[in-house]
């Protein structure tokens, strides 16, 4: 019993939190976790499970989405313009399908840090957010870089939702 | 987002905010110390640019756009060449293992946009195709403000941009240099010659005139002069002319 256990988490674990299958085509990609996919087309982000499609975004150059242990959250990140990447929150709403969160987490967290190190949030150049990792199913830690005259500063920050 | 299509009209905006293109006096320095950098690697802009058939100096604009032209960081984004890229797009490049050369990750950087693929690189297309590097956000969401990827330090871009938390802001402003001025900036110098010049106009005046800009470009393609293009055809433009072809402009008064 204990060996078909472990060996159910062997399979199931790689599909959930590393090694998401990723088919490449020509203009279209699909990232699988379970049965949530998620499809990316000439700039937009879709979702898929079962037969229902949900748009998330359609206003970035391209997006990495890393999903929630229970799978009920999205921490997507967003590349808005090649010199300017943030993360969106999103959460599923009944319908199956994921929705952003209304205060947005770059807002905050770039306000928290312009206020805790002294600068402004508009001198900032190539300003980036990268997830890192989720710690549990509401909490995830992230990491913001960027530069200012010519200095660079990253920061790793985590957040309860 | 959306792609923007390559049309007639988009080709006749950029030629015709090519040509109108000033870079504010304040940025003279700035400009021509970037300019210098890019001139002295062109051999490395040119390595990568000739094996996938890109013109080097849109490797060049694109890298001091995106990585500040430091040769140890990838071209997709800035990171650090030791390991692959960690930010979007992630785990570049596929093949090989860090740390990379600039070279690997430029060649995969571009490929990776298709840029390889690109027949057309002529002026107008190059810009479009510079805008469509960046994204298309300014020109689909704020079509007020021609994108500083392109036009900062130029008299085409006064202010607005987004910032850190991808809001949008009117009042902030660029500090980069945009990728035309640096084009700008390398044709002035006759390190490139670029596909929309017309043939030169022969006068000399102490005021602007129309096409004198076309004629300052032109002498621009020969050594040892480097013409600030101002449109304002007079002594250093008329001196060009006598250096190269031994007679001052047409109404030089040096002529009588």
């Amino acid at each position: 019993m204990t060996k078909y256990l472990l060996l159910i988490l062997l399979i199931t674990f790689p599909l959930l939190e590393v090694g998401c299958q990723e088919i490449q085509t020509h203009d279209t990609q699909v990232k699988q976790v379970s049965t949530l996919s998620f499809i990316k087309k000439d700039g937009t982000l879709q979702s898929k499970e079962g037969n229902r499609i949900c748009l998330l975004a359609d206003d970035a150059i391209d997006y990495e989405v890393f999903v929630s242990p229970d799978t009920n959250m999205l921490a997507v990140e967003t590349l808005i313009m090649s010199d300017l990447q943030i993360i969106r929150i999103y959460k599923k709403d009944t319908t199956a399908c994921f929705h952003p969160l209304k205060d947005p987490l770059s807002t905050k967290l770039w306000h928290n840090l312009s206020v805790k190190k002294g600068f402004v949030v508009e001198d900032v150049s190539h300003p980036r957010m990268k997830f890192l990792k989720w710690t549990g199913n509401k909490q995830i830690t992230v990491e913001l870089s960027g530069e200012i005259d010519n200095q660079f500063i990253t920061e790793n920050i985590s957040l309860k939702f | 987002m959306s792609k923007i299509y390559y049309s007639n009209n988009l080709a006749e905006e950029y030629s015709s905010l090519y040509k109108n293109c000033e870079t504010k006096a304040s940025y003279y320095d700035e400009v021509d110390a970037l300019v210098d950098r890019i001139v002295d690697h062109r051999s490395r802009y040119e390595n990568v640019g000739d094996s996938l058939g890109i013109p080097w100096y849109f490797i060049a604009a694109i890298h001091n756009m995106e990585s500040s032209q430091n040769f140890s960081r990838h071209l997709h984004n800035g990171d650090p060449l030791t390991a692959r890229t960690k930010n979007i797009p992630e785990g570049r490049p596929k093949q090989g293992n860090p740390p990379f050369t600039w070279e690997e990750s430029a060649v995969d950087a571009l490929k990776l946009r298709r840029l390889h693929q690109v027949q057309d690189w002529s002026l107008p297309h190059m810009l479009y195709e510079l805008e469509g590097y960046n994204g298309w956000g300014y020109r689909l969401y704020h079509t007020h403000v021609l994108s500083p990827y392109l036009w900062s330090f130029s008299e085409h871009y006064v202010s607005g941009k987004y910032i850190a938390d991808a809001t949008w802001s009117d009042t902030a402003k660029s500090r980069q240099c945009g990728a035309v001025i640096l084009i700008k900036r390398l044709e002035e110098r006759g390190e490139i010659t670029l596909h929309t010049i017309a043939d030169p106009i022969f006068f000399y005046s102490t005021h602007e005139e129309a096409e004198a800009d076309k004629l300052q470009q032109f002498l621009n393609q020969f050594d040892g002069v480097a013409l600030r293009v101002d449109g304002w055809p007079g002594e250093k433009t008329s001196n060009a002319m006598e250096k190269l072809f031994g007679f001052y402009l047409k109404d030089d008064p040096r002529n009588d």
